[in-house]
Order: C-alpha cells, then sequence, then structure tokens
C-alpha cells in the first residue's frame, strides 16, 4: 500500500452525516448535520497525514496482545439475578424489558 | 488537611495513631469541603466509606488487615462499583447503578482499600480536558483556571487535592498520564493485559487500561501491584506473574547508573513549550550526573499517532457504545416513536457532543468503501509504531520524554476545536497503540506555577524498571523541590 494521492480537504457531505448517522442510530437535527459536516472535515484532514506512509507489506496490528479465545468447563456457576439484571431497566414488567414496538406501525 | 499519601497513612494505621474511621472520616470531609470549587467527584459515598472503614479497623484489630486496609481511595466514574452509580460523566448513564465491581475494584476492596466515591471525567473517557462531561468540567487544583488534564481529571484532582490517598483511572490515549502531568502528582498505565478490563465501561477495547494515580510512585506501584493479575473473565488480560512493584519503587538515584535512556528527537525542541523543553532538559542531566547514559533515538512515526488513534478509537468506539440503545439500561427518550427511532432518539438525545462526533468519525471509517482507506491504514501505521518501539527497545532500557508539549491549558481554549484537543495526546498515544507501560512523574513547573509532567516508558511488561526509575527520579527531584506538595 504506497502512499496515496494527498487529499484537500475531505469531501464529506450532508448526505455522508445522514448516512453515517443512520448506521450509528442517532436522530440528528439539521443543525447537528451541518455541526457534524464541519467536524468531520477537520477530523478527516488531521488523520490524512497517514496518507503519507508508504504501508507496501505492512501487516496490520488489530491488538497489542495477542487474542485468543479460552475455554472453561461448561459448569452452571452463580450469575447475577433477574432482579439485579433489570435494576436499570428503563422499562420493565413481570420480569421481562419492554420495548416499542419493531412492526405493525413501527419503524 | 490533605489526606496523606498511601505509604504514610498505612505506616500511621499501623502504628495506631489514627484508625481507619477517622482517616476516612477526614477524607470525606475533606472532599465534601473543596468538591464544590474542584467538581472532582460526582459521587461521594460517606455511608459505604465508613462501613469498609470500619471493617478495616476490626480486621486490623485481629490481625487480618488487608495490604491497603483502611487506605481512602477514589474511583474514575467509568469503572463500576457495585451499588454505587456509574455514569461515564454521561446522561447516557446519569442514573445506572452498578450491579457488580470491576475486578480492578473488587481487588482493592479485598485489600481492604475504602472507596470513597467517584470521580468526574470526560465522557465515556472521550477527552483531553475533563470539560465534556454532563456533569461540569472538574478544576485542576494546583493552577486556577486551568483544565486538569483528562480524561481522568477527576482522579487527578482529587489526589492532588489531597481528598484522597490515591485513585484510580483509565488510560487509552493518555487519560491517566495527562491529567498526571497537569496537576503534578504520579500517574502510570501499565502494559496492556495487566489490569483486567472487566467492568471498565468501554471506550476503545484494544487500548484501554485500568491506571493508578497517586502523589508518589510507590503508592502508584502499591496500587497496580494489587490491582494487577490475570482474571479469567477478561479474554484479553494477560497470564504474567505480577512483579513486586511496591519493592521496585524503593529505588534510589543509584539505581540510574548504567541504565540506557532513549530520549526521542521528536520530543524535544520545536514544539514544545520552553518551559516544558527545559524541565525535561535539566531531568535527564540529573539523571545523568547519576550514571544513567542518556542518548537520543527516534521514534519515526511518532508525527502519526495521533491520526492512527483517532481512527481506531473512534471506529472501536463506535462500535463499543452501539449498546446503549436505551432499552435494557441507560437513558431512554420521553418521546418514543417506533424501535429504530426510539433508539435514534435516545442516543442523540443523551451522548454529548464529543461522544456524538467521535461516533460518527468511527462510524463513517468503518463504512462500506472507507475501511481500507482508513481503518486498516491506521491498524498498519499502528504496526509501524510497534517497530518504533522493538528497535528503540534493543538499544535502551527506558524511553523518556516530556508527558505533553505544554503545561495545563486553560478551560475553554481547545473545547471547541477538537484538533487542538486531540494534539493534546500527541506524546501519550504511541505508548496505547504499542501496549506498553507508561508513567508520568513531576518535574517541574512553568513560571505560573503548573506542573510538568516527565514521561517514562518501557517495554512491555517491564512495569519493575519503569517503577524502579521512576523512583530514582523521584528522589532525585524531590531533594531539589523539598518545598512543593
Amino acid at each position: 500500500m504506497s502512499p496515496r494521492d494527498p487529499i484537500d480537504t475531505p469531501s464529506v457531505t450532508e448526505a455522508d452525516v445522514r448516512r453515517v448517522a443512520l448506521l450509528a442510530h442517532l436522530e440528528l437535527d439539521d443543525e447537528a448535520v451541518q455541526r457534524a459536516v464541519s467536524d468531520l472535515r477537520q477530523l478527516l484532514t488531521l488523520v490524512a497525514k497517514l496518507d503519507a506512509l508508504d504501508l507496501t507489506d505492512v501487516e496490520p496490528t488489530i491488538h497489542p496482545v495477542p487474542l485468543s479465545a479460552p475455554t472453561r468447563h461448561d459448569k452452571v456457576v452463580p450469575t447475577l439475578s433477574r432482579a439485579e439484571l433489570l435494576a436499570n431497566a428503563p422499562h420493565s414488567a413481570g420480569g421481562l424489558l419492554l420495548a416499542p414496538r419493531a412492526v405493525d406501525g413501527g419503524n | 488537611m490533605p489526606v496523606p499519601t498511601v505509604r504514610e497513612l498505612l505506616a500511621a494505621l499501623e502504628r495506631g495513631e489514627i484508625s481507619a474511621v477517622e482517616g476516612t472520616i477526614a477524607a470525606l470531609d475533606e472532599a465534601e469541603r473543596q468538591n464544590p470549587q474542584l467538581n472532582a467527584f460526582i459521587t461521594l459515598d460517606r455511608a459505604g466509606a465508613l462501613a469498609a472503614a470500619r471493617e478495616a479497623d476490626h480486621a486490623r484489630r485481629h490481625g487480618s488487615a488487608g495490604t491497603l486496609a483502611g487506605v481512602p481511595l477514589a474511583v474514575k466514574d467509568n469503572l463500576l462499583v457495585a451499588g454505587l452509580p456509574a455514569t461515564a460523566a454521561s446522561k447516557m448513564l446519569a442514573d445506572f447503578v452498578a450491579p457488580f465491581d470491576a475486578t480492578a475494584v473488587a481487588r482493592l476492596r479485598a485489600a481492604g482499600a475504602v472507596l470513597i466515591g467517584k470521580t468526574g471525567c470526560d465522557e465515556f473517557g472521550m477527552g483531553s480536558s475533563n470539560e465534556n462531561s454532563a456533569f461540569g468540567p472538574v478544576h485542576n487544583p494546583v493552577v486556577l483556571g486551568r483544565s486538569p488534564g483528562g480524561s481522568s481529571g477527576g482522579s487527578a484532582a482529587a489526589v492532588a487535592a489531597g481528598l484522597c490517598a490515591g485513585a484510580i483511572g483509565t488510560d487509552t490515549g493518555g487519560s491517566v498520564r495527562l491529567p498526571a502531568s497537569f496537576t503534578g502528582t504520579v500517574g502510570l498505565k501499565p502494559t496492556y493485559g495487566r489490569i483486567s478490563r472487566l467492568g471498565l465501561i468501554a471506550f476503545a477495547s484494544s487500548l484501554d487500561q485500568v491506571g493508578a494515580m497517586a502523589r508518589t510512585v510507590w503508592d502508584v506501584a502499591k496500587l497496580t501491584e494489587v490491582m494487577a493479575g490475570h482474571d479469567p473473565r477478561d479474554s484479553t488480560s494477560v497470564e504474567r506473574p505480577v512483579p513486586e512493584l511496591s519493592h521496585a519503587a524503593e529505588s534510589g538515584p543509584e539505581a540510574l547508573r548504567g541504565l540506557r535512556i532513549g530520549v526521542p528527537r521528536e520530543t524535544l525542541g520545536e514544539g514544545i513549550e520552553p518551559a516544558v523543553d527545559a524541565a525535561v532538559r535539566v531531568a535527564l542531566d540529573a539523571m545523568a550526573g547519576w550514571g544513567a547514559e542518556v542518548e537520543t533515538v527516534s521514534l519515526p512515526h511518532t508525527d502519526y499517532a495521533v491520526a492512527a488513534y483517532t481512527l481506531i478509537a473512534t471506529a472501536e468506539a463506535s462500535s463499543n457504545l452501539a449498546r446503549y440503545d436505551g432499552m435494557r439500561y441507560g437513558h431512554r427518550t420521553g418521546r418514543p416513536g417506533g424501535l429504530a427511532e426510539t433508539i435514534a432518539r435516545s442516543r442523540a438525545e443523551a451522548f454529548g457532543p464529543e461522544v456524538i462526533r467521535r461516533i460518527l468519525l468511527g462510524t463513517y471509517a468503518l463504512s462500506a468503501g472507507a475501511y481500507d482507506a482508513y481503518i486498516l491504514r491506521a491498524q498498519k501505521a499502528r504496526t509501524l509504531i510497534r517497530r518504533d518501539f522493538e528497535e528503540v527497545f534493543a538499544r535502551v532500557d527506558l524511553v523518556v520524554m516530556p508527558t505533553s508539549p505544554t503545561t495545563a491549558f486553560p478551560l475553554g481554549a481547545r473545547n471547541a476545536d477538537p484538533v487542538a484537543m486531540a494534539l493534546s495526546d500527541v506524546f501519550t498515544t504511541s505508548c496505547n497503540l504499542a501496549g506498553l507501560p507508561g508513567i508520568s512523574v513531576p518535574c517541574g513547573r512553568d513560571p505560573d506555577g503548573a506542573p510538568i509532567g516527565l514521561q517514562m516508558l518501557a517495554p512491555w511488561f517491564a512495569e519493575g524498571a519503569l517503577v524502579s526509575a521512576a523512583a530514582s527520579w523521584e528522589a532525585i527531584y524531590r531533594a531539589q523541590h523539598t518545598g512543593d506538595p
């Protein structure tokens, strides 16, 4: 991966921000979208510094220590009770979480 | 009256000069007295702290006291302390009560420590000034009107002001070391994997680490020793024996003889505040005077660290913060619609502007068509940064440089400029990207009296050598500045 052609202020548009906000599940009003366009352009200009690097044949570092997937014996161990787990729920009843409808009139 | 250091307090408790209850009351009273000005604490837990203090006194009377029995500590509010709020300084978690202890917290409790409260921070650990908080900014107790640094600003302020003997913070891109530097205290970020991340509210999982903050190297060494060690419930926690760090922290200046110290040419000179540059050079000369072999080295990719860190951290944060949907915990909007609408509205209402900014950048960089151009490049840059350290540590034992190019900046000076704020971490982020241990220790003041921090980095898992060198420097510095707090 050779150095890329340097880019000027990245061309983040309002449409880009609205698309990303949808992916990130963030409802932004028009003012927030405009602010985000400006912020993203500034930050992408900062990170464009990496374009100058010659990354040919460089492997990515995903994690600072080798990752593994340790296993344990399949044994039931005590954990939090249902009451403890639901204690922070915004809406619950009968030991269940309550959430808005996702179908039949939901999004 | 400031709370004594961890070591001083342990000695006084052992001699019976003070009880844990008396020490805890003194700490809580001091915290309550100063908190209106500093805003260091989000929650103070008088009842819980006194109960723990009574247990510590009982254990000491019966010869079963733990190694930190009766020592009042503060915990950053992105770490879970069972039964106490864990807000992460966010409206999203303003009403969240921790159902269990973080592993690091549980180990401190098991050692008999008294947890007096939860300290303020930048929201979800995102910031370098402790101004990004739903609970208001934290103030630097050493220099009025200045930031204490972030994101562990509350812990740093509490330690510097003597409201507790020590505190726990977290460090993703410098968030223990930078506030330590700005407040004239000591902050240690261990090697990635040394301290369990279970119960640490995640920001960037490949970068986050718990770190100790206190007024002396011995104190942070002791706290780190207690918290460190493998946790089977954190798959990123490493299985390596924990060295006796408090013993390593007994080193005097003579331990510097023959120590090979590398000073990166990229971290001194142009772009560094003159007082910071001067103080660090004085420190290096002093260490050379005690026999350290100081040489100039190069970390050629220093200039790319903030860019790589910004992309990696925001990408990981966008993923970690996806869990806050207002369904199982956290803020749910009072104006619900369908499911997707409710989630999007809840998140937008409850996250602060810096958090939203970072989620958007991370999501953008991860999105289809952008991943290779941003995230993959950043991960490859991370490899180059790691290789820089591998090459340098083949020649030297320790890397020494300023913790920050500046001293504490005024509150409000940078929070409108996300790029300027990001660049506060220019000397701290490489350490997180590589996974190295790093410590900040005081090394002077600027003409306004603002503290200057000296940063030391050691090879992976060499915390013993790190605290030994830091203690040696501390002994030299204290001999020169006996009047400093």
